[in-house]
């Protein structure tokens, strides 16, 4: 299995990466979104990768929502002592003080203030010209219609029905003052390679995505993580221990976990082969509203 | 640590393909059946595009497939399709990448996006409507981006009882069209998207046809065996590497042949030659790299290298010049001139270019050639261009990754075309900036049009600042920078210190002569309408400017005429003496002697006068 998928992987890798040097060779004051999820982690090595022996030359951007899952925050400690990355943390202070969290508020709430808007306020702040993000096309269907290469507006808007032309591999990377691009060097790869490339190249990502016996409780027929004490329980909700691990993650009250006993990747990727559903059927913030994420990306979303 | 990564070792490849063709032949309905016949679907999508059928769609609880691919609100709400839409599946054989292009004419750009990457092309086309003026202009499009494999799907077979006689009638008038196209190994396919004939397996209604399914074809199409390959080291440097020990690297991408340790590589367009001393990707080194692999060079000697420079084993199918013929789609708003000057980003160069030439426009009605001066967005064509410095081009057909590039406007920085390099001219013509100074031929280079005074001189009424009006927006509509200079804007500011004694009326014209002069130098055309009475300040305004610069126009009415008129009253009150000096009742009108035109606005219509002066000025215009 390993060696069949060799060459493809190989490919993708290529492609990444000649995305990735393109944007430094043009870009002023480029940055990583790191979200510390798989797709992140995969994105970072790439770069590693793509700039070896020298040191990834722009920092790694991560939009803190405080209601990330405590596994995350220890693995991103881990990884910034690892490869010695010039990490920013952005929270939205605001939202935090109002006290925006995922429990009393609207998901579409939530997220607007404490991503999109914290995202918008980080790019702002240091005037970033090349944001990389791990976005896949196959995960969505208004992503699986973006540029490789999206321009932003001065409100770090997407306008899906004016892209700009993407020829061949030739990136027209000029842009006009308050324009931002957003840039996605795995827009062609699917799940699967992710998984396949975390195999072969053994990259580092967070334990949640491996199975293990975890706290959970049943909410509207998803499976939720007690991951700290700002989870209240409802009066027919108690805890129950599952063999569980996340295909995606995000904000833990927003993030459902599948059953499941896959604990190492190759076992992960059996899994995938077989699910009937996709990855981002555990994304609660994805069906909010319908169209949710185009709308999200309208907003200033990534 | 040396590590051998070889690209061809697995069976298991990858093909990138789009579909395209006009609108409503079904292109979407067709992808999403196969996607969901072959289980490609998963449960969570599948919910959501019923959900999505019901909401857009009057036919309750039938599933609409085009929302697979057509994922944004407009495109559901529209029921068309806006933009590529990208979708990856794969089987025990192949991975594939699939581009669903729009149809409408109007997105051209989104599907030749779509397009420039793709193996091979699925031209859909509905039999009962036939050939189309899209199906034509995406066949030509495929023709010009060189996808080296075509299926022309011919769908809704279902609609004319799955006729093996009008299949082939189409598939006949097809070929016609081929005829003046430049494509190869193409495919035929019946079809019905909607009812799933030939689409996963064949069908039972159309026994007549022999060939694969949509499917199988797709898994079957043997891309190996077309890759023509040339052994020709092309590496483009995308970034130069400075290492802790001030060493340098050089990064990019393999474009084709291969490199070895040790080998001698040529640096275009310096011409200097140098030793690879090592090949790296990440932590391996390498001896050998392969076409598509992304690595980093370094060389014996320290040399002088920049982004953009090309590392090559061969200069055959190489030449350093300035100038060159490319094939062009053009995808802006903004139209094409002759003589204006782009960013032009070819490889990893970005150099600025000027359009020299439209050669030919290719009409996607008829496929043939025709004339042009300017390029409409989604037009087709043949220019020369010039670079305003040599640099190494390869043509298009020789290697699709370094022969193509786009053109990049300076001020908004939109993409404005996509040019396939179609011919290199080795003789280089030099009409860049050959001294530093900005003058009225480089400001009309920029402009891509000359810059001339239009002076209209007559009595008052007789029409010249309706004339100067109207030619004005015609002129304007062709994209040709304008001003008018008239009583109006000149003697309520720059002028309001004079009177209309004869003394007053000359200075009047000499400063809107030499005002004129300013404007056309900066490049502007420039239509002055003054009634200028004495030949003597025509003269001297005349004498101001180059010759052919200063064009008069004689707006020819008798006295007796606008007098007749009348609009503004100026003649009743001047023959009740209100006025003083006024030209024809008690000052003189000196009728021109030799002006480049006369018009008479009393003998004919004022569009016709208009139309007159545009068709004799406009050609005076071209640079």
């Amino acid at each position: 299995m390993r060696k069949e998928n060799q060459a493809y992987l190989d490919s993708l890798e290529a492609e990444s990466i000649y995305i990735i040097r393109e944007t430094i060779a043009e870009a002023k004051n480029p940055v990583m979104l790191y979200s510390l999820g798989k797709d992140s982690s995969v994105l970072l090595h790439l770069a590693i990768k793509a700039f070896y022996p020298n040191k990834v030359p722009f920092p790694v951007l991560h939009i803190d929502t405080n209601w990330k899952f405590s596994e995350m925050y220890k693995f991103r400690n881990f990884i910034k002592k690892k490869f010695n990355l010039e990490l920013l943390v952005y929270k939205n202070i605001k939202g935090i003080t109002k006290n925006i969290n995922p429990f009393d508020y609207a998901s579409d709430i939530y997220t607007d203030v404490m991503k999109t808007q914290a995202l918008r306020e980080a790019l702002d702040k240091y005037k970033f010209d090349f944001s990389f993000g791990g976005a896949r096309r196959d995960e969505e269907k208004s992503r699986a219609k973006e540029r490789v290469f999206s321009v932003r507006n001065n409100k770090h808007s997407w306008d899906p029905k004016d892209q700009r032309p993407e020829l061949w591999n030739l990136y027209n990377l000029q842009i006009k003052d308050n324009q931002s691009f957003r840039v996605f060097p795995l827009s062609n790869w699917t799940e699967i390679d992710i998984w396949q490339y975390i195999l072969r190249e053994k990259i580092d990502i967070v334990k949640l995505y491996f199975s293990k016996k975890r706290p959970v409780v049943i909410r509207n027929d998803k499976i939720i993580l007690i991951d700290d004490n700002r989870i209240k329980l409802k009066d027919n909700e108690k805890i129950l221990y599952k063999n569980v691990r996340f295909r995606t993650l995000g904000c833990y009250p927003l993030s459902s976990g599948i059953i499941s006993n896959a604990n190492t990747v190759k076992k992960i990727i059996n899994e995938i082969k077989l699910s009937e559903n996709s990855e981002r059927a555990g994304r609660l913030i994805d069906h909010d509203q319908s169209s949710s994420m185009e709308i999200k990306k309208l907003q200033g979303y990534f | 640590m040396n590590k051998k990564i070889n690209f061809n070792q697995t069976k298991k490849d990858i093909l990138k393909f789009i579909t395209c063709g006009s609108v409503d032949d079904g292109k979407s309905t067709l992808l999403g059946r196969m996607l969901y016949e072959k289980k490609f679907i998963f449960l969570d999508q599948l919910s959501e595009i019923k959900n999505a059928s019901n909401k857009y769609s009057s036919h309750n609880n039938n599933i609409d497939y085009s929302y697979l691919l057509d994922g944004l609100l407009s495109e559901r709400e529209q029921k068309i399709t806006i933009d590529v839409a990208y979708r990856y599946f794969e089987t025990e054989n192949r991975k594939f990448i699939l581009a669903d292009t729009p149809g409408h004419e109007q997105y051209t750009r989104n599907m030749v996006t779509g397009a420039s990457n793709a193996e091979l092309a699925i031209i859909l086309l509905d039999v009962k409507k036939g050939i189309k003026e899209q199906t034509k202009r995406h066949s030509l499009i495929c023709s010009l981006l060189n996808i080296p494999n075509i299926l022309l799907a011919v769908n809704k077979m279902d609609l004319i009882g799955y006729s093996k006689k009008r299949y082939e009638n189409i598939i006949e008038q097809y070929k016609r069209v081929l005829k003046k196209l430049d494509l190869s190994n193409i495919s035929y396919m019946p079809l019905s998207a909607l009812n799933g004939d030939n689409i996963v397996k064949n069908s039972k209604k159309m026994p007549w046809y022999k060939g694969p399914c949509l499917f199988d074809f797709l898994e079957k199409i043997d891309l190996q065996s077309q890759i023509k390959t040339s052994n020709n080291f092309y590496f483009p440097v995308q970034l130069v590497q400075t290492l802790k020990n001030n060493k340098r690297k050089y990064l990019g991408t393999v474009k084709s042949g291969t490199v070895r340790e040790g080998e001698v590589l040529e640096i275009l367009p310096s011409g200097v030659f140098n030793t690879v001393k090592k090949i790296s990707m990440y932590k391996n080194n390498l001896k050998l790299a392969n076409k598509n692999m992304s690595i980093s060079i370094s060389f014996k000697k320290e040399t002088d290298i920049s982004r953009g420079d090309i590392l090559t084993s061969s200069k055959k199918l190489i030449t350093v010049t300035d100038r060159f013929i490319a094939k062009i789609i053009w995808m802006d708003k903004v139209s094409a001139f002759i003589g204006r000057i782009y960013n032009l980003k070819i490889g990893h160069s970005i150099v600025t270019a000027q359009i020299v030439k439209i050669i030919n426009k290719i009409n996607t009605k008829s496929l043939s050639f025709e004339k042009a001066n300017t390029l409409k967005m989604n037009d087709i064509a043949i220019i020369e261009v010039t670079l305003e410095k040599k640099i190494p081009l390869v043509k298009f057909k020789d290697n699709k990754d370094l022969g193509s590039f786009i053109l990049i406007d300076k001020i908004t920085n939109n993409t404005l075309a996509a040019g396939m390099l179609e011919n290199i001219i080795k003789v280089s013509k030099n009409v860049f900036y050959s001294d530093s100074k900005i003058t009225q031929k480089r400001r009309n280079i920029l402009n891509g049009h000359k810059s001339k005074v239009i002076w209209f001189t007559g009595l008052s009424g007789a029409g010249k600042s309706t004339l100067a009006k109207g030619l004005e927006n015609k002129l304007y509509k062709k994209g040709i920078r304008t001003y008018i200079l008239d009583g109006d804007n000149l003697r309520t500011g720059i002028n309001s210190d004079l009177g209309f004694s004869e003394e007053a009326r000359v200075e009047n014209i000499r400063r809107a002569a030499e005002i004129s002069k300013l404007m056309v130098e900066s490049g502007i055309v420039v239509l002055a309408a003054f009634i200028s009475p004495y030949q003597a300040e025509r003269n001297l305004a005349r004498n101001l400017f180059k010759k052919g610069d200063f064009i008069e126009v004689f707006v020819k009415a008798s006295l007796e005429y606008v007098e007749k008129r009348d609009v503004k009253g100026l003649y009743a009150r001047a023959r009740k003496g209100e006025i003083k000096n006024f030209t024809g009742i008690d000052s003189p009108y000196e009728i021109p002697s030799k002006p480049e035109f006369i018009i008479n606005t009393d003998k004919e219509k004022i569009e016709t006068s208009i139309n007159n002066i545009y068709k004799a000025l406009i050609f005076k215009l071209e640079i």
